[in-house]
C-alpha cells in the first residue's frame, strides 16, 4: 500500500518537472569552460531563465530595457545563479567575473512556451593559478535550472573536449580523471598535465612505445641484439631516430600520407629483416645504417598513424608534435636501459651470444614475421 | 654472426616462433569469439505485437519503468514509460563478442523515477552468463538533445565502459570521422559489424548506423514516425539521401528510431505531450516510407509544416508551431 501511494507521489512529481521541459528539451541548460594555455579561463552559461529561475513576464519586461542586467529580477537571478555555481580547478576555487549578459526575447508568447527556447548567456572570465586537469563544476542543491545541464570542458592541452553532465540529483560535473581507473602511466599522464600542460604530450609519446608500442619495441631491441659494442647501438639508433623523426612531422603535417595497411606490415617486415640480419652478419655494415635509416621512415609514418588518432591540438601544434617525438625518444631509450639492465651485463661473455642474443632475435623475428601475416593478411 | 648448428636454424626458429604464435592466436580468438555473427544473411528478430504506450492515468501507471524487448538473442529495445515522459524513448542495446553498445539513454535523468543502468547492467550480467563472455559497454548517442542522455550520469562511474562523450568533436573522434557527414565507417562490436554514418538536419551532430547482422538501419530522429523537427532542411535532404544510398547498397529489413508520435491514421499525429497513445501504430518502419521522405525532399522549397501518411515534418520552424486543434 505504501509502495503504491509512493508510486503515484513519484509520478505526479515527474509529472510537474517535465511538464517545463517538452519538446526534446530543446531549453535544457549548458555550461561551456575553456582554460587556455596561458591559464586564462571562461565559463558560458546558456539558461532558459524565464522558464526557471524567474516568470516570463518579468524576463520579458528585463528583455526591453536598454541595461537588461540592470533590472532588478535579472539581478536576483544572476545572484541566485553565482551563489550555486562553483568551479574548482585542482584544490583551488575560481573567482568567476562576470564578463557579459545577453538575453534572447523574440516575443511574450515565446518566452512564455517552453517549446520556443529564449535562452540567455552569461559569460564569465577567470584566471587559474594553479593549472590542473582535475577541473570541478558544481551547481548547489538550492538551484534548479531546465535539466539535464550539459557541461563542457576545453582544456589546452587536451586534444578533445570532454562533456558531463550535471542533473538534479548529481550535482557535480567532476572532470577529475578516476585515479583508481587509471594504469600507472596514465596516472603520471594526469600528474604532468596538471605540472604543465604541452607536457602530456611527452608522456603520450612515451607510452607509444612503452608500453603500447610493442612493434617499435621489438625494432629498438633488434638493434640492440646486433653483435658489437656502445659505438654500433649509437649508430643505429642515431640513424633510426632522424629517420622516424623527419616522416613523423611530415606526416603529422601532411605532407606525405601513406595508408597504415601498407606501412603496418612493413613495419613488422623490418623487424623480420633486422633480426635475421642480426643473425648472418658478424659487424655493423654501412648499408645495414641504410636500411635501419628507411625503416625508420616507416617507422615514422606508424607513430603518425597513432598521432592523428588521437589529433594534436590546433594551439600549440607544432610544440605538441616536438614533444610527442621527445617522448618517444625517451620511450626508446628506456627500452635500451631496460634491455641494458637485464641482459647487457653480460654483452662480453662467449655464451652471450648463443645463449641469449640469437634465442632473443629468433623470437623477435618470428614474432615479426606473425605480425607481418596478421597485418597483410587479416 | 651464426653460431648455431646450421644457417637454417634461425629461419627455423623463425617461422616455429610465428606459426606458434599464429596458432595461439587462433585458439584464442575461438575460444572468445564463441559467436559468429554472419551478415550474408538476414539474422531473424521480431517485434512485439504492441509497445507499452503509457495509460490514461499516468498517476495509476504501473508498467515497468523500462520495458525491455529482445529482437533476437543480442538485440535488445528499451523503451521509456511514457508515463514517467511523454517522449517514450526508444534506446538500443546491442551485443557483439567485445562490446555492447548501448544508443541513448533516454529522457529522464533520476535513477528513482528510471532506473536505466539497472536494467542494462541485468541485461548485461544475463547475457554474459549465457554467453559466457564479457563485454565492455559503450554509452553511445544518435544524437546531442538531452532526451537522447538524460540519464548518461548513470553509467559515469559504471566498470568496462566506454563514454562516447556529448560534444561534437567527442562523437567524432569516436566514431573516427574525418569527413563527417559524408564518410561511411565500419564499427565492430566483435564479429558483429555496424556501418556508421552522419545524417544532420534535426541535430548537427547526429548519426545513423546500420546492422549488417540484423539489416536494421537505426535513424535516431531524423527519420521516424512522428514529427521531424528541421533546424537545417538541406542538410536533412542530405542525410535522408545518403540513408536511401545506404540502403541502395545493403539490404534493409527495417528502419527502426526513438519515438512513435503518429496514430495509425494517415497524417494524424498524437498531441504533443501525450502520455497515453492507444492504438499506437509499429515503431519500425519501411524503406517505402523512406521512399516517401525522399519524395518530401523533391517537394518541399521551403519552411513550413508538410503532413505525410507516416510523419510529419516542421521544416525549419519554431517547435512549438503545431498542428494540434
Amino acid at each position: 500500500m505504501l509502495l503504491r501511494y509512493a508510486h503515484i507521489v513519484v509520478l505526479i512529481i515527474t509529472l510537474s518537472v517535465t511538464s517545463g521541459a517538452m519538446g526534446h528539451m530543446l531549453n535544457m541548460t549548458h555550461i561551456d569552460v575553456k582554460i587556455d594555455s596561458s591559464a586564462q579561463g571562461s565559463l558560458t552559461l546558456n539558461i532558459d531563465l524565464g522558464q526557471s529561475l524567474i516568470s516570463p513576464e518579468a524576463y520579458w519586461d528585463a528583455a526591453n530595457q536598454l541595461n537588461s542586467e540592470a533590472h532588478p529580477q535579472i539581478r536576483y537571478a544572476l545572484a541566485k545563479l553565482e551563489q550555486a555555481l562553483q568551479v574548482t580547478v585542482g584544490e583551488s576555487p575560481i573567482f568567476l567575473e562576470r564578463h557579459s549578459v545577453s538575453l534572447q526575447a523574440d516575443s511574450l508568447s515565446a518566452v512564455t512556451n517552453p517549446l520556443i527556447p529564449q535562452m540567455t548567456t552569461i559569460r564569465y572570465d577567470f584566471q587559474v593559478q594553479k593549472p590542473s586537469p582535475n577541473v570541478r563544476v558544481s551547481l548547489n542543491p538550492t538551484l534548479t535550472v531546465p535539466w539535464p545541464c550539459l557541461v563542457r570542458l576545453d582544456l589546452a592541452g587536451q586534444p578533445l573536449p570532454m562533456s558531463r553532465v550535471i542533473t538534479d540529483e548529481t550535482r557535480v560535473a567532476d572532470f577529475a580523471p578516476d585515479q583508481g581507473t587509471l594504469g600507472p602511466v596514465d596516472q603520471l599522464v594526469s600528474k604532468w598535465a596538471g605540472l604543465a600542460p604541452q607536457a602530456i604530450w611527452v608522456a603520450i609519446g612515451f607510452q607509444h612505445i612503452l608500453p603500447l608500442g610493442l612493434d617499435h619495441m621489438l625494432f629498438v631491441l633488434g638493434l640492440f641484439f646486433l653483435a658489437g659494442g656502445w659505438r654500433v647501438l649509437l649508430l643505429q639508433v642515431t640513424c633510426f631516430t632522424i629517420a622516424h623523426s623527419v616522416t613523423l612531422a611530415l606526416s603529422t603535417l601532411k605532407w606525405i600520407a601513406v595508408p597504415t595497411n601498407i606501412v603496418e606490415p612493413l613495419i613488422a617486415l623490418s623487424i623480420v629483416y633486422i633480426a635475421l640480419d642480426n643473425l648472418y652478419s658478424t659487424h655493423l655494415a654501412r648499408w645495414r645504417l641504410a636500411v635501419i635509416t628507411v625503416f625508420g621512415l616507416l617507422h615514422g609514418m606508424g607513430f603518425a598513424a597513432v598521432l592523428s588518432d588521437i589529433g594534436l591540438p590546433k594551439e600549440g601544434f607544432i610544440n605538441a608534435l616536438a614533444l610527442f617525438n621527445i617522448g618517444v625518444e625517451l620511450g626508446q631509450l628506456t627500452v635500451l636501459l631496460l634491455a641494458f639492465m637485464l641482459v647487457g651485463w653480460w654483452r662480453k661473455q662467449g655464451w652471450y651470444q648463443a645463449s641469449i642474443a640469437q634465442p632473443a632475435t629468433v623470437a623477435i623475428a618470428g614474432t615479426g614475421l606473425y605480425w607481418f601475416i596478421k597485418r597483410a593478411a587479416f | 654472426m651464426l653460431r648455431w648448428h646450421s644457417k637454417l636454424t634461425p629461419l627455423i626458429g623463425t617461422a616455429i616462433v610465428a606459426t606458434s604464435l599464429l596458432a595461439f592466436d587462433k585458439a584464442l580468438s575461438v575460444s572468445t569469439r564463441a559467436l559468429i555473427f554472419d551478415a550474408s544473411e538476414t539474422a531473424a528478430g521480431r517485434f512485439p505485437e504492441s509497445w507499452i504506450h503509457g495509460s490514461e492515468s499516468a498517476m495509476d501507471n504501473d508498467d515497468p519503468a523500462v520495458q525491455v524487448h529482445a529482437y533476437n538473442a543480442h538485440t535488445f529495445i528499451l523503451r521509456e514509460n511514457k508515463a514517467i515522459n511523454y517522449e517514450g524513448a526508444f534506446m538500443y542495446l546491442l551485443f557483439g563478442n567485445e562490446r555492447a553498445l548501448l544508443i541513448d539513454q533516454g529522457s529522464t535523468s533520476s535513477p528513482a523515477l528510471f532506473p536505466l543502468r539497472e536494467v542494462v547492467d541485468e541485461i548485461i550480467a544475463d547475457w554474459e552468463a549465457e554467453h559466457g563472455q564479457s563485454v565492455t559497454l559503450i554509452v553511445a548517442n544518435s544524437h546531442l538533445h538531452g532526451d537522447h542522455y538524460a540519464a548518461w550520469n548513470q553509467f559515469v562511474d559504471r566498470p568496462e565502459t566506454i563514454l562516447v562523450g556529448l560534444t561534437h568533436e567527442e562523437v567524432l573522434a569516436y566514431w573516427g570521422f574525418s569527413n563527417y557527414p559524408e564518410q561511411r565507417l565500419t564499427y565492430d562490436l566483435g564479429g558483429r559489424e555496424f556501418i556508421v554514418t552522419g545524417t544532420p538536419g534535426h541535430q548537427s551532430s547526429e548519426i545513423a548506423l546500420y546492422d549488417t547482422w540484423t539489416d536494421l538501419l537505426y535513424t535516431g530522429d531524423m527519420f521516424y514516425r512522428g514529427r521531424l523537427y528541421l533546424d537545417d532542411w538541406e542538410a536533412w535532404k542530405l542525410s535522408i539521401l545518403r540513408l536511401r544510398a545506404l540502403a541502395d547498397d545493403f539490404p534493409v529489413a527495417h528502419l527502426v528510431n526513438n519515438h512513435i508520435e503518429m496514430t495509425r491514421i494517415a497524417g494524424v499525429d498524437y498531441p504533443i505531450g501525450s502520455t497515453w497513445q492507444p492504438n499506437e501504430p509499429p515503431m519500425e518502419m519501411t524503406l517505402q516510407m523512406l521512399d516517401e521522405a525522399v519524395q518530401a525532399t523533391n517537394e518541399i522549397t521551403k519552411p513550413g509544416i508538410y503532413t505525410y501518411d507516416h510523419f510529419l515534418i516542421y521544416n525549419e520552424i519554431p517547435w512549438a508551431y503545431t498542428t494540434d486543434p
